[in-house]
């Protein structure tokens, strides 16, 4: 009983001290999940997407064909309605990500 | 970027400043216990499953073990399966497994059924068919699809039905009794209401089909009976392609709901009577082959684990995934109740948002509060056409102060997804690298 009720505390504590993730193991990213959207098309972190791999492209350059995208009509493209569909400031944080990619 | 807070701080120095460290250190490794880690099971290797799973993985740097339990060896895809009906493309264009997830981020598979979740302190233990002891985690991700409503014959006991809705034996069981249909026969199929899997998947089926028909069975004609009030995604592309390439052969009828089926004499040949709804009046209509896509709930597991409401299916915090009705258990894919579609693409992108919210409040952080999804996908019209749906789901708040996710164009300001303004054949060879892309993306 007394054993049992120790080896019961011991693991209660032990489930306690489970430390949170490490810095080295997860640093949140809030472009990194915002750009997530685009893996499925341009590939986990832009590279080797069969549509156009977007990791070290320049951000500038990027956001300019965002920008162009833009003003074009919602379904003449399946690129324009996501250029459309996030903000300016959104399309600048993903440019920024996909541009750090190696 | 350095957070406020220095989540760093070592086990060893964890356990020396709450004073029982000496205790735990020298006990445990004599109860043969290593080091505590994060420990999350995920049920189901779907879409949303096999992404959560892999994105756990890969922003932890691997300090997160994951185990997908499975029933299954294979994943057979329902994105392009209505293409292996039609015999355009082969069976095995749709299967993927999980190997590339093991070899690439250590994901461990686990062949088997779960059959229970029970509390076990602030975790859980998953009680697998086949396991000794229960699978212990931190937190569970619940991913196990949709479920099939019973179909009721004519005396209202269940009757089997040919639904291919869940891609597998029945994909190759339509494709091949499609291929026997005679040459002036008749193929009826009816759509469930929604919400289903698929919004645009039904009129895809609808279209190849007629497709097929007028290139090889030019006298036979296909019925489609939709529950709905009018077609439910895309319904330019599909409602032009209904009455201009298959003007001649195909028949829609929205607000017709299944009502009961009688079975005929050859198998899935019968006569299914519908509801005309809001009128009162019922319709029949007669079929050589009947392919009855039946309502849809979440996968059983969710329903079995409490976790589903009246609409039979979960309704979860949008920026967790996390269940409303059970906290520390995670539900997404389509058995997930959101605004979100039900659909392969856009649960790849929910299980990446539930993946990063598990992992900051893994880090004592709160889930990112206002976390964005897209649905995106290409439907083919034809043998050679196809068409595209897509929208950009930001997570806003409401009026009445509730959280939803709505798709809304930044510059116009409309709400709502945006389909292609025409139909064409450099779409249907975009579809095909967007297919692979985007199982690579999951399964690889």
């Amino acid at each position: 009983m007394h054993i049992r009720s120790f080896i019961l505390g011991a693991l209660t504590v032990w489930g306690l001290l489970t430390p949170a993730l490490s810095q080295a193991q997860f640093v949140a990213n809030d472009a990194r999940l915002l750009a997530s959207g685009c893996f499925q098309c341009h590939g986990t972190n832009g590279k080797s997407g069969a549509f156009d791999a977007l990791a070290g492209d320049g951000k500038l350059d990027m956001l300019n064909k965002l920008n162009d995208m833009r003003k074009q009509s919602p379904g003449s493209s399946i690129m324009v309605p996501h250029a459309r569909g996030y903000t300016s400031q959104q399309l600048d944080m993903i440019a920024d990500y996909f541009s750090k990619q190696k | 970027m350095k957070s406020h807070f220095d989540f760093s701080l070592s086990r060893r120095s964890l356990l020396a400043a709450i004073g029982a460290g000496s205790v735990c250190a020298t006990t445990f490794p004599a109860f043969g216990l290593t080091t505590p880690t994060r420990k999350i099971v995920v049920i189901g290797g779907g879409m949303a499953g096999a992404t959560v799973a892999k994105y756990l993985r890969l922003w932890s740097n691997k300090a997160v073990e994951v185990t997908i339990v499975e029933p299954s060896t294979t994943y057979v895809s329902n994105i392009m399966s209505n293409l292996v009906v039609t015999g355009q493309y082969q069976p095995s264009i749709l299967n993927y497994n999980w190997s590339s997830l093991t070899a690439n981020y250590g994901i461990k598979v686990v062949k088997g059924t779960v059959t229970s979740v029970t509390a076990n302190g602030p975790g859980w233990n998953v009680n697998v068919t086949g396991l000794a002891s229960p699978l212990a985690c931190d937190r569970v991700v619940v991913a196990p699809g949709i479920s099939f409503d019973p179909v009721l014959d004519n005396i209202s006991q269940p009757i089997a039905v040919l639904h291919a809705w869940q891609a597998g034996p029945q994909t190759t069981q339509l494709r091949d009794r499609l291929a026997a249909l005679p040459a002036t026969g008749t193929f009826v199929m009816s759509i469930p209401a929604a919400p289903y899997r698929c919004p645009p998947g039904p009129y895809e089926r609808a279209c190849v089909i007629a497709d097929y028909l007028k290139r090889k069975k030019p006298g036979a004609r296909i019925v489609v009976l939709d529950a709905n009030p009018d077609v439910m995604a895309e319904p330019a592309n599909f409602k032009n392609a209904f009455s201009t390439l298959y003007g001649s052969n195909l028949t829609y009828l929205p607000g017709r709901k299944v009502k009961f089926i009688t079975a005929g004499v050859n198998a899935y040949s019968g006569k299914v009577t519908v509801d005309i709804v809001g009128t009162g009046f019922t319709e029949e209509y007669s079929g050589d082959l009947l392919n009855i896509i039946p309502p849809q709930k979440a996968g059983l597991i969710a329903q079995t684990l409490g976790l589903c409401d009246g609409s039979g299916f979960a309704p979860v915090n949008g920026v967790s995934f996390e269940s409303t009705l059970k906290p520390g258990i995670h539900v997404i894919g389509d058995a997930s109740k959101t605004a979100l579609p039900k659909a392969g693409h856009v649960g790849n992108q929910g299980a990446k948002i539930c993946a990063d919210a598990i992992l900051r409040i893994f880090s004592n952080q709160q889930p990112y509060a206002t976390p964005t999804a897209n649905s995106a996908c290409f439907s083919p019209l034809s043998n050679t056409v196809a068409s595209w749906l897509t929208a950009v789901y930001q997570y806003e708040q409401q009026n009445d102060s509730s959280w939803k996710y709505v798709s809304r164009d930044q510059i116009s300001t409309l709400t709502g997804a945006t389909e292609a303004s025409g139909a064409s054949t450099k779409n249907f060879s975009k579809m095909s690298t967007w297919y692979k892309t985007l199982m690579t993306e999951t399964f690889a």
